[in-house]
């Protein structure tokens, strides 16, 4: 059974708590602990600078004791930042808050309503359902015009004509025209795709924005044309 | 009661109980959007009281810029898609519990029966459309705000509901869905 808003609203109020009371912990525990962690760094580093030449001597021999003695303060301080793990590339994203990897994929800067988890699709995973595209189904919309082509002949054109022309598309802006062609596409799953084609140069695939120049313009409307050659 | 804003605002002057304002104002249509994700109420609730807390977690993100609202169903859309990564889309085949839920859910939302139709019709749509068209007529977002929403661009937007809606005038032959 769904909670009363009266409920939600308690434990909203109890989870703000427990977290409002985590932070003061977290807050008071690194003030008690950071004098003593400093302090214990500037003694470790110092018993280092005094103890390192003779354990590098019994180890190494006196060259590379000499050696060490000229740049000791160089190889200390090389040490100590390599022992900084390196900062967020390779961890997870955090949320900022108690150090935890975040449950809602993390809230970067730039994205203060936080993003999800995990890379965007990128243009060739898109493309991938295109693979065992089984009809498709082209209307020009200037005229009404439609066509529908099946199997081989319609995967041939997709990998010849339209195929090239979405690779070297790119993102595009808003700038309302008029679409003039619409290609539904049958894939495997039963589902279908649709790219629509502007005068301006912009397509869609299924709503993701593309923009294509003059040559893909041109194959464009070889591809309308081949279709509806072939169709016929 | 004030505008969602303004109690949030008051919330981080200080006073505790405006951000109860803000729950009552928007947890049912956080549910009922993030439901449209997540096809689970429960999931839904939860991940509403998760977005609401955002709010009370890292207060300073919020700019006012913009309306409060976009900026929670854009963190609850975020949620949701988190959500689905680690779970399947849940078909309402399980519990009657899951159908009572729904309905009482409906009811503090969707003014009428026509709505309820509408929404009910909205399930059979592609997820895109269907988030695209609740922004717009359910919870009346302009254009702008629901690109916001879903990370697209207005003439994404645009085109999306005009595909849904086409797809709608088949399945509600007889209705009009004007923007």
């Amino acid at each position: 059974m769904r909670r009363t808003q009266e409920e939600i609203c308690a434990e909203i109020r109890r989870r703000r708590d427990l977290y409002r009371e985590k932070k003061r912990r977290q807050k008071r525990i690194l003030m008690t602990t950071l004098p003593v962690v400093c302090l214990a760094v500037v003694m470790a580093g110092g018993l280092w600078k005094i103890a390192a030449p003779g354990i590098l001597s019994d180890h190494i021999g006196e060259s590379t004791t000499a050696a060490f003695d000229g740049d000791c303060q160089a190889a200390s301080t090389m040490r100590t930042a390599s022992e900084v793990p390196d900062a967020a590339p390779s961890q997870p994203i955090l949320d900022g808050t108690d150090g935890k990897p975040s449950e809602s994929g993390g809230i970067s800067d730039s994205d203060p309503t936080g993003g999800v988890e995990g890379e965007e699709m990128t243009f060739e995973e898109l493309l991938m359902p295109w693979d065992g595209v089984s009809q498709m189904c082209l209307t020009d919309l200037r005229t009404g015009r439609s066509a529908t082509l099946e199997g081989t002949a319609c995967q041939e054109l997709l990998e010849e004509i339209l195929y090239p022309v979405l690779i070297r598309s790119t993102d595009g802006a808003y700038d309302p025209v008029s679409c003039f062609a619409e290609l539904i596409l049958t894939v495997p799953d039963g589902g279908s795709l649709t790219v629509s084609f502007y005068e301006d140069g912009e397509l869609t695939l299924d709503g993701e924005i593309y923009q294509t120049d003059s040559e893909g313009m041109a194959q464009i409307t070889k591809l309308t044309d081949a279709v509806f050659e072939q169709n016929d | 009661m004030e505008n969602g804003e303004s109690s949030y605002r008051r919330f981080l002057n200080g006073d505790e109980t405006a951000f109860d304002e803000v729950v009552k104002l928007y947890l049912d249509s956080l549910i009922f959007f993030i439901n449209r994700y997540v096809g689970d109420v429960m999931a839904a609730e939860d991940l509403a009281v998760d977005t609401l807390l955002e709010l009370v977690i890292h207060p300073h993100r919020y700019d006012f810029k913009r309306s409060l609202k976009t900026y929670l169903f854009a963190i609850g859309k975020n949620k949701a898609f988190n959500y689905l990564k680690r779970h399947r889309r849940v078909e309402y085949t399980e519990k009657s519990d899951d159908f009572a839920d729904l309905a009482s859910l409906e009811d503090s939302v969707l003014a009428n029966e026509r709505s309820r139709e509408l929404s009910h019709a909205l399930d059979k749509l592609p997820d895109d459309m269907r988030i695209c068209l609740h922004l717009i007529y359910f919870e009346e977002l302009s254009y702008k705000d629901a690109a916001v929403v879903m990370k697209k661009s207005v003439k994404q937007i645009d085109n999306l509901l005009y595909r849904a809606k086409n797809q709608l005038r088949q399945m509600l032959p007889g209705d009009d869905f004007r923007a």
